[in-house]
């Protein structure tokens, strides 16, 4: 049976098709959730959020071809009402300047350690395009429509987010040449 | 800076090593779980029954409704703007407007404005429109409606935009009914195309303009004794068809969708910068004369502009 044809089925209240639905996207969401709240709990409770709407809503889904771009706005709608309420990851993005990074005497931190710093200090808006581009590979159009922003929008959040993780990877780079000029 | 290294593979190389490979079985359980005491929201079907009222509700009814409309009528009828011709046009688009949230899913904030930017349903333009009161929500961005407490699931009242490429004839039974030749392409050919159709309830077109742009109006009732569940489906709902489009790729086929016995759509049929645009709106009978307003108000709050073509750098 196609995805389609289980949308159909789940729209018209078939729980057992939902089931299967859910069992395959679960693990979808919650990668997208998690890395964007960037906390466990808060990622659970953002899907669990999102498939709940997602079944009680979906008679209102009238192209069950569109079930995935739907259902990845239902997430993020979910996700961004679990960073409002939890108020704990919201940062300012306009604060870009990325601080030197001090070599802690085993050598410059990996990438992935100052690019989780940066990550995590941008705001949530900015870590959704940037999911949905890096990770999810869409275009901007594609993210801007998921995410129901103008597409100047998301170009430009993008742009920021990018050059905030690209600014770090740049630090790392000047810290580990630093660290092994000393060595 | 270490020139080997590619920061937009880095970047997602790094997303890939800092997504989970699984979710928690608790989470699927507790999803189970919730899903399993949630009911749907039937948005489109079955359509709402209208319930039989006696004598007496009837009259506490119209009481209501009068009171209704003389407590808050003076704020919420239309005042001027928006709709020209013979209905009166109300003030619901703030004078300094912020950018508009472009292709909202969710429930709308009294006030804010919001954007419909879809190709085929608005053409070359997108469409602008504020929010007068809460209470009004949109699964399908395209589809701007409101379910009256009370009433039972499904929209009990509806702003939609569309671009008709034909007209049906046949009402309930419009399967094997398109026009031919097609309708014209004008305002005028489409609405005396809607004006003719078969059954009753299709009032004669009236001049009116929205958001600047002229045009004709159309109402169409399906009358209430008909019962619309014996009429033609597209494949998922029974439908009182009225028209159709057949732009490629359009989440769109034979309309307007049908939520009820009774059902009044109110057309709008606009020249907007050289194409034809209609805004369908559409209420149930029993809807009250607060909430039509609150109908009326968005459509007066409908402007037109260019489709973004240049996104801004800036932040």
């Amino acid at each position: 049976m196609t995805k389609t044809e289980l949308v159909r089925l789940a729209r018209e209240g078939d729980r057992d098709a939902f089931d299967i639905l859910m069992t395959a996207v679960v693990d979808h969401l919650y990668r997208i959730a998690r890395l964007i709240l960037r906390d466990f709990d808060s990622a659970e409770d953002a899907v669990q959020e999102a498939l709940v709407r997602c079944w009680r809503d979906l008679p209102g889904l009238r192209d069950p071809d569109r079930f995935d771009a739907w259902l990845n706005r239902l997430l993020l709608n979910s996700v961004t009402d679990e960073a409002r309420n939890r108020r704990r990851y919201v940062t300012n993005v306009t604060v870009l300047r990325i601080e030197p990074t001090q070599s802690d005497g085993a050598g410059a931190l990996a990438d992935r350690d100052e690019l989780a710093r940066v990550f995590g200090r941008l705001s949530i808006d900015h870590r959704t395009i940037v999911v949905l581009h890096h990770y999810l590979g869409m275009t901007v159009d594609e993210a801007a429509t998921t995410i129901g922003i103008p597409v100047g929008t998301a170009k430009s959040r993008l742009h920021y987010a990018t050059e905030a993780l690209r600014a770090a990877l740049e630090a790392d780079a000047r810290s580990g040449s630093a660290g092994k000029a000393l060595a | 800076m270490n020139g080997r290294r590619d920061p937009d593979l880095l970047i997602a190389a790094w997303l890939q090593g800092e997504a989970p490979d699984r979710a928690p079985e608790r989470l699927l359980t507790a999803s189970r779980d919730r899903v399993r005491s949630t009911n749907q929201r039937r948005t489109w079907w079955p359509a709402r029954r209208i319930p039989q009222m006696n004598g007496a509700f009837k009259l506490a009814i119209v009481a209501i409704a009068v009171a209704v409309v003389a407590v808050v009528g003076i704020n919420l009828l239309p005042r001027q703007g928006g709709i020209g011709g013979p209905s009166p046009s109300p003030t619901a688009v703030p004078s300094s407007t912020p950018s508009p949230i472009v292709n909202f899913a969710g429930s709308f904030a009294r006030g804010t404005a919001y954007a419909i930017d879809a190709p085929d349903r608005v053409g070359s333009s997108r469409m602008t429109f504020t929010m007068p009161a809460a209470g009004w929500w949109a699964d399908d961005f395209v589809f701007v409606g409101k379910n009256v407490p009370g009433s039972g699931d499904g929209f009990d009242l509806y702003v939609s935009p569309h671009l008709v490429d034909n007209v049906y004839t046949g009402g309930c039974h419009w399967r094997g009914t398109a026009l031919v030749p097609r309708v014209g392409p004008t305002v005028d050919n489409l609405a005396a195309a809607l004006s003719a159709q078969a059954g009753p309830g299709a009032s004669a077109p009236t001049a009116v303009t929205v958001g600047g742009h002229l045009g004709k109006k159309v109402e169409l009732s399906i009358p209430e004794g008909l019962d619309v569940t014996t009429c033609d489906s597209d494949g998922d709902f029974p439908i009182f068809g009225r028209w159709y489009t057949d732009v490629p790729d359009s989440t769109f086929g034979a309309a307007p969708w049908t939520y009820g016995h009774g059902q009044h759509n109110t057309v709008y049929i606009l020249d907007v910068n050289g194409t034809r645009q209609v805004i369908d709106t559409m209420y149930l009978p029993g809807t009250s004369a607060a909430d039509r307003a609150e109908l009326e108000q968005v459509v007066a709050s409908i402007r037109f502009e260019p489709r973004a073509s240049t996104p801004s750098p800036s932040p």
